[in-house]
């Protein structure tokens, strides 16, 4: 297999879409503390835009550490809803065992 | 098997821990090998941000069981803190890595400056074998 080395910027894929009024955050690759610094301010902006609702799409995500749960937990201190769809089976177990089922709504 | 590798003291250093250890390991279920980068990462991640210093990551890796340890000169004192609440924003590394691994421990900078968290995990399946 050929080595693979995408540059820093390149290992977490962002985009933002609109969703029945809802913004909808697509996150694909692996979200870590390099790449969350990308994402967080696409975050932020949506956020900052007064949306009370917010999806995360997680359907691509690969791979996730504590920073994307920080991430995550912060969306849901500045959002009323937050919802995480499609997680894939490591995002759900860091979500469940640390305790954010309380706070965001999984979508399977 | 025994590997060792020193890496930078620098954040993209934590993806590349990530990817040593997973190339070493190669199959083993997608399951293991998510949490094994999510320990390997939540380590790396603690070394960089807290100690500042190159660190070293070793594995040993049997038919049994993968332990990795990660080793830095930053004489900290890394703490397991209980489960953390879920809407703290710090502080769940340790936690996570409790959670998915077998065993795990923090041997502390005794006298000296090197500071390691390991743990380790089962190679083996609920069958007994090495998937």
């Amino acid at each position: 297999m050929a080595e693979r080395e995408p540059t820093d910027e390149a290992y977490c894929a962002v985009e933002v879409a609109t969703e029945d009024g809802t913004p909808v955050i697509r996150l694909s690759g692996e979200l870590d503390m390099v790449s969350i610094e990308r994402i967080r301010p696409v975050v932020e902006e949506v956020l900052a835009a007064g949306n009370d609702r917010l999806a995360f799409d997680v359907r691509g995500l690969e791979f996730m550490d504590s920073s994307g749960v920080a991430l995550l937990v912060s969306a849901t201190r500045k959002a009323r809803q937050v919802e995480l769809r499609h997680p894939t089976p490591i995002v759900r177990r860091l979500i469940e065992l640390t305790g954010l089922t309380e706070l965001l709504l999984m979508v399977p | 098997m025994r590997i060792d590798r020193s890496f930078a003291p620098d954040a993209a250093s934590v993806r590349a821990a990530r990817r040593f250890v997973l190339d070493a390991v190669g199959d083993a279920g997608q399951e293991r090998l998510d949490a094994i980068s999510v320990m390997v990462s939540e380590l790396a991640m603690n070394a960089v941000q807290y100690a500042r210093t190159a660190f070293d990551v070793r594995m040993e890796l049997t038919d049994e069981s993968l332990r990795v340890e990660v080793s830095d000169a930053g004489g900290g004192h890394p703490q397991a803190r209980p489960r953390p609440t879920a809407s703290s924003s710090r502080g769940r590394g340790l936690f996570i890595v409790d959670q998915l691994s077998d065993e795990w421990g923090i041997i502390p900078a005794a006298g000296g400056t090197e500071t390691s968290v390991w743990f380790r995990i089962s190679m083996r399946d609920a069958q007994g074998m090495r998937s």
